[in-house]
């Protein structure tokens, strides 16, 4: 009884490895991109933006710093701000008003960008902007509870970020 | 979780200089906001998404509590959302 017992142990050991070696990260499932492009993954709640779209480079504005990606960046993980994800393909170049987020670069050139909401830059009413910005500016002044301020001042910053960009886009 | 890193020197974030909210909420608001600037025409398409967001529930003891959505603070007169 003892001597099966010795023989079947290393036996079930070993399918016990072979089955962890056969699992990989969620990136490495992906194809490989053609030499010095970058495939994005760009999702929202509700839509795939993109799905493992090749392009060149894609410039966002993360919390350490505005930085541009391309192809075999090094893996890192950045917080996006309020900001404009700018998509470069060969067609041309795509700019998206994302509400912050997280980008994802992982270690075969797949990058996988997460937002609440996004929106294309032309798809953004700018007088609706200005108006919003007057209104949330008032609720700062204005407002007698901490809460609301605070509410109003993370409003303000992606106005004036969406302002930014659109007079940046218009020039 | 709903008190900002005391240590954190980020001023370029402003989610680390607030100390009201947390991550979810603060980006709950942020989002809210993009949606109101929206183009009119793409407003009818938001308006059909309205309720897809998180949803939290504390779990006491094996049980679910009651799900709500995240708090956020109404910053616009009801009708003009």
């Amino acid at each position: 009884m003892s001597f099966l017992a010795r023989t079947l142990k290393p036996a079930t050991a070993l399918a016990r490895v072979s089955r962890l070696s056969a699992r990989f990260y969620a990136s490495e499932a992906a194809a490989a991109p053609a030499a010095g492009k970058l495939v994005v993954n760009f999702a929202l709640p509700h839509a795939a933006v993109l799905k493992g779209t090749e392009v060149n480079q894609v410039d966002m504005s993360a919390v350490s710093g505005d930085l541009g990606i391309l192809a075999d960046h090094v893996p890192t993980i950045e917080q996006l701000k309020p900001g404009v994800i700018d998509i470069i393909a060969d067609s041309g170049s795509t700019k998206y008003f994302v509400s912050g987020g997280f980008a994802i670069m992982n270690p075969n050139s797949v990058l996988n960008i997460n937002a609440i909401e996004a929106f294309k830059l032309e798809d953004i009413d700018p007088q609706a902007v200005a108006a919003n910005l007057a209104e949330s500016q008032r609720l700062a002044s204005s407002a007698k509870d901490e809460a609301t301020k605070e509410a109003a001042a993370i409003e303000i910053e992606l106005y004036e970020a969406i302002q930014t960009a659109l007079s940046a886009k218009s020039k | 979780m709903s008190s900002a890193p005391e240590t954190s020197k980020h001023s370029a974030n402003l989610y680390v200089q607030i100390a009201n909210y947390s991550y979810l909420q603060y980006s709950s608001i942020a989002a809210r906001a993009l949606r109101r600037v929206a183009k009119t025409e793409l407003q009818a398409e938001i308006a059909k998404r309205e309720g897809l967001a998180v949803k939290y529930s504390k779990w006491d003891s094996g049980k679910a509590g009651v799900f709500a959505a995240i708090p956020i603070v109404e910053t616009r007169p009801k009708a003009d959302n």
